[in-house]
């Protein structure tokens, strides 16, 4: 059933003839104009294209914002013809299209910046945390790391917990977590078996996950993005931020410059300036290349490495292998 | 004078020896140098003159000529040198020769020459005749401003003598004509005005003038305040 | 003689050709060694992915299952910052990954490059019997590109070039030096007689490397022969001079006695025997002298003296000559400051000599001879004005002296060795006529 759901998306996004855009922004005005399409909220990258379009003469910026697949689409059929700049949270899907070569090279001068063959380049990055709701399950706190969750989990015979994580299904972000935390720990299937045996909704996206933990409706949500997170906590304050002692992930958003892009000097430029200290100080604290230099609470931080192994993770026979002991695991509910 | 030969080349000596006695002078002659530092060594006051070949068989001149000056006397030394000019001949000069002659030379040359270095070694007398502010010896035949002796050539000399012991130092142009030339019938008519004006320009120093008296000659007179 | 080449520019031609071929030659060999030696390595990291791959496979259920191994991969991947490509087969079916990468030809598995997606990569094949003694293969083809590798190997082959470039630096200027140490003997040798006296011919004492031992034996040879015909050259003019001189000189003498001694009718004859023997005795002397004005061109010191000076000396010198004949020697300006120059001294004092004998020669008696030493700039001349016969003909002046027979009343041996001491001194010598009768001489020098 659900790879039928599956199969009918993925057939929706062959079909597609035109940019499936959730929505199409402008900042700024001025003849130049640069394009960019991102999976971001236009909300957290506005004041950066402000910033920009402000240190510029007569530029403007056309924001296209769109999920993680259909930006993969739009790039591999060439409907991205007139785009400038590609960002995306996706970072599996962002190294396969520079892998496949729909990228350019980026200006020399921004290569000393994180990046994989001069051609993707981090922009900003997202920690990943566990959040809970204290009070009915205050004993959460003493779970430092996951093998102690799941031990914790295990210790309620009466399922009583209320679970919930990204559905690797439904969402690019969740599959890729998941993924990820098997390659960091191969153990993880435990977790999820044990998530799998309890009261489990399995969702699309942090924001849902954080109203659920806050209204009571979830115990825990397990890989969120913080940077969702740390908003809500003034007005919640039975949520707690679990970081976990063994490890944390992180996501880097990425962004290249499509080989057939129209304007690549505004697009380096723009490219230099989210890199620049003006650009990153408008973004969110949480999100800032900062963080990865900073010591943090909880375990190391192991953001995704940006490399061609990702590949791997969109292979179809690997795919299946995954799905199929993914349905075993959810099965024993 | 009393004269001292020593020259090597018989026949050259014997002329210049015949010419020497001819003129006057006595002449004692040493073919080699041992010879010439014999006479010498023997009759040192006696010469006024030494007449010496550089060039003598058994050794050079300048021996000699060293060994004379060394002696502090006042004899003239005539050096005979047919050397070539591959050397200074003024060396033999700073040897203490008084002046040289090279061969070959004419007889009048070495007259000429014998005569100024008498003049050379000549004192000047206490007692001189007094022309403006020129000295006058009338034994040596030499004139003298202050301590030095003014070179004047023999017709000027003979010019000279002839005005300032005639009657207020004038003459007529015959008796100066006689004078310089005697019986000489070559001798040109305007001789005396070309040793006049070269007179004239030498004396031209010393304030000393010399007017022509148009038809008559010349006289000589003195410009104290000149 | 000039200098067509020198020792160290065709040593340095040589070195330089040796160094741009051998440079040539490691940079490309290098670049193949190196590049070689990359492909090799990058060959079996891909080898290595693929058995990995090739060992996880699996059947179940009747299909074939293998792991894509995430952190072999990833190891690949961080061994140079490249695209990777895979694909798996079973015989021809494609089970997974990328649906269009290039097949090899028959010779060249398992390694292959073609140009894929716009970059230059590397491919490898490898394959297993799906089980021991199936007929089944998989098949798993790996794809890296290049140009990581190919940077690397031109970088390293530069560099090597870039040292080897260095070394050959290093070396030519060892051999420049050690050139420069072998050749000081040569310098030295050089300078010892560039510094010594024109006259100098003593020979070089100096201990020399023995390669040059040989030359410098030569030299030493060259300059006893050429001490030894300067001398032979100064014996002969000084020993000719007083052979010719003496005779002459009592030839003369005794004429002369002669003639004061004979009666009236035969006084002519001697007085015409006189005037010959005078002439050839004059002759003779202008001979010697030019020979010896030769010999001081080639070894005759020169110094700076005043010029002045010297015709005062010589004025004074000739004075009783000119006094024989009533003729009065002026030298213009009466007092004049000193006027220096520099050269031959007593090769000027014979010409300047030469000249003003000349003047009282051929000059009438009772006239005046005038002796002018002026400066004009860098020029400082002897002009010598008499009332003699001047120019017979029609010439205005002349340069030319080399005959013994000129059309002036001079002697022309005598103004041929004038204008031999005025040129030796990069000077001038002119003879022109004189206003009112006579001629003029000007015999002029550069000052110092």
């Amino acid at each position: 059933m659900r790879f039928m759901l599956y199969g009918l998306l993925i057939l929706f996004s062959i079909q597609a003839t035109a940019l499936e855009v959730e929505g199409e922004f402008f900042v700024g005005q001025g003849d130049a104009e640069v394009t960019v399409m991102g999976t971001s909220e236009f909300a957290r990258v506005q004041p950066v294209f402000a910033g920009f379009v402000g240190s510029q003469r007569a530029v403007r910026v056309r924001y296209l914002q769109m999920s993680s697949r259909d930006i993969d689409q739009a790039v591999r059929s060439g409907l991205s013809a007139d785009i400038d700049l590609v960002m995306s949270s996706a970072v599996d899907l962002q190294v396969r299209l520079v892998n496949d070569g729909f990228a350019r090279p980026l200006d020399q001068g921004l290569t000393r910046h994180l990046n994989w063959r001069d051609e993707l380049i981090q922009l900003s990055v997202e920690p990943i945390v566990t959040i809970y709701n204290k009070t009915r399950w205050r004993e959460l706190e003493h779970a430092r790391t996951r093998r102690e969750l799941v031990s914790f989990i295990e210790s309620d015979p009466k399922k009583r917990l209320k679970l919930t994580m990204y559905d690797p299904a439904i969402s690019g972000v969740g599959y890729l977590l998941s993924r990820q935390d098997l390659v960091q720990d191969e153990h993880f299937w435990s977790l999820l078996d044990v998530f799998g045996s309890r009261a489990f909704f399995p969702n699309c996206c942090s924001g849902d996950m954080i109203d659920q933990v806050v209204a009571g409706d979830s115990d825990l949500a397990y890989n969120v993005l913080e940077s969702y997170v740390l908003p809500r906590l003034a007005n919640a304050p039975d949520l707690r931020v679990l970081r976990f002692d063994d490890y944390q992930l992180a996501i880097p958003r990425t962004a290249f410059i499509p080989s057939q892009a129209n304007d690549v000097e505004l697009a380096n430029a723009l490219v230099g300036y989210f890199l620049s200290q003006d650009g990153q100080s408008r973004l969110l604290p949480s999100v800032r290349l900062d963080v990865l230099r900073v010591n943090r609470k909880g375990g190391p931080l192991k953001p995704i490495r940006m490399t061609p192994a990702l590949v791997v993770h969109l292979d179809e026979v690997n795919r299946r292998r995954f799905f199929q002991r993914w349905e075993r695991a959810i099965d024993q509910r | 004078m009393r004269l001292l030969l020593v020259e090597d080349t018989d026949d050259l000596a014997e002329s210049l020896l015949r010419h020497l006695r001819q003129t006057g002078h006595t002449v004692d002659h040493a073919p080699t140098l041992k010879m010439a530092e014999g006479l010498w060594h023997s009759e040192k006051e006696a010469y006024e003159i030494i007449i010496l070949d550089i060039e003598l068989p058994d050794g050079e001149g300048t021996t000699l000529l060293k060994r004379v000056r060394g002696s502090a006397l006042p004899v003239g030394i005539l050096v005979l040198t047919a050397r070539s000019e591959i050397e200074d001949k003024v060396y033999l000069l700073d040897e203490g020769a008084d002046d040289y002659l090279t061969k070959p030379f004419a007889l009048d040359e070495l007259d000429a020459r014998l005569r100024a270095v008498k003049r050379r070694h000549v004192v000047k007398p206490a007692v001189t005749q007094t022309i403006g502010p020129l000295a006058y010896d009338p034994t040596n035949r030499t004139v003298w401003i202050g301590a030095d002796q003014v070179q004047l050539r023999s017709q000027e000399l003979k010019l000279f003598e002839s005005l300032i012991q005639s009657t207020g130092w004038s003459a007529s142009k015959e008796f100066l004509f006689d004078r310089l030339y005697g019986l000489d019938q070559d001798a040109s008519a305007n001789a005396i005005e070309v040793h006049i004006s070269r007179l004239r320009r030498k004396l031209a120093d010393y304030g000393l003038e010399i007017e022509t008296i148009r038809g008559y000659g010349y006289q000589l007179r003195y410009r104290s305040n000149g | 003689m000039g200098s067509g080449w020198s020792i160290r520019g065709r040593l340095f031609g040589l070195w330089l050709l040796m160094l741009i071929v051998v440079s040539m030659i490691v940079y490309w060999s290098t670049n193949a060694i190196v590049e070689r030696s990359l492909r090799e390595g990058q060959n079996r990291n891909l080898q290595a992915v693929a058995q990995v791959i090739l060992d996880s496979a699996i059947k179940v259920d009747n299909a074939i299952e293998f792991e894509l191994p995430y952190q072999a991969f990833e190891v690949l991947a961080y061994s140079a910052p490249e695209r990777i490509y895979y694909a798996v087969f079973l015989d021809d079916e494609h089970l997974s990954g990328y649906q269009d990468l290039p097949a090899a030809d028959h010779d060249e598995l398992p390694a292959y490059e073609r140009l894929y997606r716009g970059e230059s990569t590397r491919f490898l094949m490898t394959s297993k019997p799906i089980f021991p003694g199936s007929s089944e293969r998989l098949r798993v083809l790996i794809g890296q590109t290049e140009t990581s590798y190919q940077k690397q190997s031109t970088t390293i082959a530069i560099w090597i070039a870039l040292a080897v470039l260095a070394a050959f630096a290093v070396l030519a200027l060892w051999a420049e030096l050690s050139l420069r140490h072998a050749l000081k003997p040569v310098v030295e040798i050089e300078h010892d007689l560039n510094t010594r006296r024109a006259d100098d011919f003593t020979p070089i004492q100096r201990e020399v490397p023995s390669e040059v031992v040989r030359l410098v034996q030569t030299l030493n040879r060259t300059f006893d022969q050429h001490r030894g015909l300067l001398e032979e050259n100064r014996a002969f003019i000084a020993e000719a001079t007083h052979q010719i001189k003496t005779p002459i000189a009592a030839i003369l003498t005794r004429a002369e006695l002669l003639e004061r001694e004979v009666e009236a009718r035969s006084k002519s004859a001697v007085k015409d025997l006189i005037i010959r023997s005078r002439y050839a005795s004059k002759l003779a002397t202008q001979l010697l002298l030019r020979a010896t004005i030769t010999y001081r061109q080639l070894v005759g010191t020169r110094e700076s003296f005043d010029l002045r000076a010297l015709v005062s000396s010589i004025l004074r010198t000739i004075d009783p000559a000119a006094e024989i004949k009533e003729i009065a020697l002026v030298m213009h300006p009466a007092d004049a400051e000193v006027l220096t120059i520099y050269g031959d001294r007593i090769a000027i004092r014979e010409a300047i000599t030469c000249l003003i004998d000349n003047a009282i020669e051929y000059s009438p008696a009772l006239t005046d001879i005038e002796v002018v030493v002026e400066q004009h700039d860098l020029t400082a001349c002897v002009v010598i004005l008499d009332r003699g016969p001047g120019f017979v003909g029609e010439r205005e002046h002349s340069n030319d002296f080399e005959s013994t027979k000129t059309t002036t009343s001079h002697v022309g041996l005598g103004l041929a060795i004038v204008e031999k001491v005025a040129t030796s001194h990069g000077g001038q010598f002119t003879i022109s006529a004189r206003e009112g009768g006579g001629s003029r001489c000007d015999l002029c020098f550069t000052v110092c």
